[in-house]
């Protein structure tokens, strides 16, 4: 058993590349942003009060099913299979699940925020042909669908790339860099008014004495 | 000669019922009504024990009637929670309010109404026209008083010590008039100041009654208002978290429900996420205060006035006199506005005025 997996290099589609690239998987970066904008909007309402797991749950809950109102039609249908939640496209062939990940858009391959188990594995078996070397030790299916995932991290960074699953986390033989935060969390949460700043109160309150009085 | 109707008014400002009145003054119940319905002259004796336990010059038992302004103008957003005795007292005083209003506006020019005609009654679409009227754009409105002042609304305080009482408004003659209760927070109370222009633009000619909805349509006026869809939606995060809310309220100085309210309204937020809010403002007390509040807004007309008055050596005890109400209710109109706190303003621009005691 090699101690090392042997891969093909790593394929990066920079941001400015990534169109294309989207447009041939049927996809398209708005729509994959604004399931990353569900995911993130509705984990950020997670309180002390929650769960400690809540903030993943809510944004991969909310992630996915936007994912699913953005995509879902003609190219691409809802699939539930081996327990995978995702969009299924059957004439390209591919999958797409959501996943929340440590960091996305960075140096490294993004970390799934949890250990990824057999059906993780099995999934990502349609993507086996980019690790020639990749020690399988779940049986392999036939016609397995390229599965991608759309990585969100808690920051807003987001990419979909195309992972195996090796000891429980991931290797990305491909990925598609979307978004970074500052792309489109473009609003600063600082308290925007001061005194002297753009609001309205210079209204004139003329006030004189009569003469007659 | 005596009025009857003032002694009614002096008697519903104090909060009391006939037979209140009659066991502080050891009158019986049946002399004050007779006097309240002006089938009785009250004797010198009667008429001073009255004033002493109304605490009302007696004077002011003389005057001319006082203008009785219809409960049926008058919106009150907690009708149901407010007692008849506190509905009746933040009425009357209104009509103490006209006294000094008409006692100002004979000796001093104060701003003209200018106000739009609409001819809307979409109050989000009202709320646009009139800021555009007024050239407003989509700027948060700094000082909300200071805006109805200067457009010519008559703006006096109420202090009825009472949540249930909000404010009220209602024209007189062409002039607008807003009454405020100032026991609310100022962020409250800056929204009641817009709801109340809500009801005098939108509903100004339905009549004294207002319909049904005229409540929610001010409400939503004033959200609108204060809070401008595209200004709130440049300004906020596109994933609002219940801090985001809480730092950003005090650009358009509302409180966080309200704010809250208005990003689901302009769909920053969904129904799902504007639950968990209110459920999370609530928990750290937002629904009953703002712990992270703005400065309190107090009227610049009578701001101005009082230092006039002052430099002419009139004090507020001798415009209470002069006008023939009781000290305190001229102050529990007027914001509660020293005349120190206008001389301090005031020493700032003009060098050698000192206050002397």
């Amino acid at each position: 058993m090699p101690q090392h997996t042997q891969f093909v290099e790593q394929v990066i589609w920079q941001k400015e590349d990534a169109h294309a690239k989207l447009k041939d998987m049927d996809l398209e970066a708005g729509k994959l942003i604004r399931a990353a904008i569900a995911a993130i909007g509705q984990a950020n309402n997670v309180t002390r009060n929650f769960a400690t797991n809540a903030w993943g749950t809510f944004a991969y809950h909310y992630g996915l099913a936007e994912l699913r109102n953005q995509f879902v039609g003609p190219h691409w249908r809802i699939d539930r299979s081996e327990g995978i939640e995702s969009i299924v496209n059957d004439a390209k062939m591919l999958k797409v699940t959501f996943q929340n990940v440590d960091i996305a858009m960075g140096k490294d391959d993004p970390k799934p925020r949890s250990p990824k188990g057999a059906g993780a594995e099995r999934a990502c078996e349609g993507n086996l042909d980019l690790f020639p070397d990749y020690p399988v030790y779940v049986p392999v299916v036939a016609e397995k669908h390229e599965l991608w995932s759309l990585m969100v991290d808690d920051s807003g960074n987001i990419e979909l790339s195309r992972p195996v699953v090796l000891k429980g986390t991931f290797v990305c033989g491909e990925r598609v860099f979307i978004a970074d935060a500052d792309d489109w969390m473009d609003v600063d949460r600082t308290p925007s008014y001061d005194a002297g700043g753009d609001a309205a109160d210079d209204f004139e309150v003329e006030v004189s004495r009569k003469l007659s009085k | 000669m005596f009025n009857p109707n003032r002694l009614s008014l002096a008697r519903k400002r104090r909060r009391l019922t006939g037979k209140g009145l009659s066991e502080l003054c050891g009158l019986t119940p049946v002399t004050i009504s007779r006097l309240e319905k002006g089938l009785n002259e009250p004797e010198l004796e009667s008429l001073e024990r009255m004033a002493c336990a109304l605490r009302y010059p007696i004077d002011f038992f003389y005057g001319d009637d006082i203008e009785d302004i219809p409960a049926e103008a008058v919106s009150f957003r907690s009708l149901k929670k407010m007692s008849a005795k506190e509905r009746e007292a933040a009425i009357a005083a209104g009509g103490l309010g006209l006294l000094v209003s008409d006692w100002v506006g004979e000796r001093f020019n104060l701003p003209e109404v200018d106000f739009p005609v609409l001819d809307l009654s979409d109050p989000e679409a009202a709320a646009v026209a009139a800021r555009q009227y007024w050239g407003l754009g989509e700027k948060p409105i700094g000082n909300m008083i200071k805006l109805l002042e200067s457009k010519g609304v008559r703006v006096f305080s109420l202090a009825e010590q009472t949540k249930h009482v909000d404010a009220y408004s209602f024209w007189r003659d062409d002039v607008p008039f807003a009454f405020l209760n100032n026991f609310k927070t100022p962020e409250h109370s800056i929204f009641d100041c817009c709801h109340e222009l809500g009801h005098l633009l939108l509903h100004r000619h339905q009549g004294p009654k207002h319909h049904r909805g005229a409540e929610y349509e001010a409400n939503k006026f004033s959200s609108a208002f204060l809070m401008p869809r595209n200004d709130v939606i440049a300004h906020m995060p596109r994933f609002v978290t219940v801090d985001d809310i809480i730092k950003k309220k005090s650009r358009w100085r509302v409180s966080a429900m309200a704010l809250a309210y208005r990003l689901r309204d302009v769909d920053v937020i969904s129904d799902w996420q504007y639950r968990s809010i209110c459920i999370e403002l609530n928990r750290r007390d937002y629904r009953k205060s703002e712990p992270v509040g703005v400065e309190r807004e107090a009227s610049v007309i009578w701001k101005k006035v009082l230092s006039q008055l002052w430099l002419e050596r009139i004090t507020k005890e001798d415009l209470a006199s002069d006008i023939g109400i009781p000290f305190d209710e001229l102050e529990n109109l007027l914001f509660g506005i020293t005349q120190e706190e206008v001389l301090h303003s005031y020493s700032g621009s003009r060098r050698g005025l000192r206050l002397v005691s």
